[in-house]
């Protein structure tokens, strides 16, 4: 009973880190338009930052609004950028099996190159890292479809 | 052997035993690490909530064996530690499955994984 207790203390008092069980449900539901969603979330965002200008005089008011705008737009490029890569991680880890590799032997290389132009896009305002991404996404939007033996799935962009 | 109650197939290993007072006192000695699983890989061996004491130190002299679970880091996401059991070994690399297999994303996945990704051995309960 005592013992008990105390456990339940302790994790009442030190929360325990997160050790995953990891699954990703028996649905097998993976669709890479995810990742081509956040990625022109990115193209958007970097294109509004670099369109945005600052106030051409110096009343304080026109600053402090200019700041506060290019914060949310650098945030929300950041945060579209993050969630971009994670959804090309789990695309990669857990949706292509070693017969994919077989089928394309590159897809390591196209995943890893997709990963690292999400991380370029977050560190950069560069709009051309930021095509490259959405062409990165385009092709492993081919890939994905082509295991799946399907053909019929067009490519197309929101914006 | 352990029966899944899911329906999927019997699981190899024995169910982990509760957190003893010995236990406790090597995890305030920090000589245990506890962790709290996440997801359902693990059913019903582990459910999501569980808290678990892992031992670091459990293969510094002897080898990891079939039918362990173990503390694993992911390998290709190496923020992210996991939570399964050693199906096979296989020239120093350990085949990790979850006893849910039916919902489990594991070496089937992502392949064997070297020794060294093996961070110690879930030994008990918290």
């Amino acid at each position: 009973m005592v013992l008990r207790q105390l456990k339940k203390q302790i994790k009442h008092w030190f929360p325990a880190p997160v050790a995953q069980a990891h699954c990703d449900g028996p649905c097998g539901v993976y669709d890479p338009a995810a990742a081509r969603i956040y990625t022109e979330a990115v193209v958007s965002m970097t294109r509004k930052i670099l369109d945005l200008q600052p106030p051409a005089d110096q009343n304080p008011q026109a600053m402090a609004t200019y700041l506060n705008t290019m914060s949310r737009f650098i945030q929300i490029k950041e945060e579209q950028a993050q969630k971009a890569k994670e959804e090309i991680l789990i695309l990669w880890t857990d949706y292509f099996k070693p017969q994919h590799l077989e089928q394309f032997p590159d897809l390591h290389d196209m995943f890893w190159k997709a990963a690292k132009l999400c991380s370029s896009c977050k560190v950069e305002v560069n709009l051309q890292h930021a095509e490259e991404l959405m062409t990165a996404v385009q092709g492993i939007h081919q890939v994905f479809w082509a295991t799946k033996n399907r053909t019929n799935v067009p490519w197309y962009k929101a914006s | 052997m352990v029966q899944s109650q899911l329906g999927c197939l019997p699981l190899k290993g024995v169910p982990i035993v509760d957190c003893n007072i010995w236990q406790l006192a090597m995890w305030c000695c920090r000589r245990r690490q506890r962790w709290q699983v996440q997801g359902r890989s693990m059913l019903p061996t582990l459910h999501p909530g569980d808290q678990v004491l892992v031992h670091p130190d459990a293969y510094q002299d002897t080898a990891p064996e079939v039918g362990d679970i173990v503390l694993a880091q992911h390998p290709y996401r190496c923020e992210l530690r996991l939570v399964k059991r050693i199906i096979s070994i296989a020239d120093d690399c350990y085949f990790l499955q979850g006893d849910n297999f039916c919902e489990s994303t594991d070496s089937r996945t992502f392949q064997a994984i070297p020794g060294d990704l093996i961070l110690g051995k879930v030994i008990s309960f918290f």
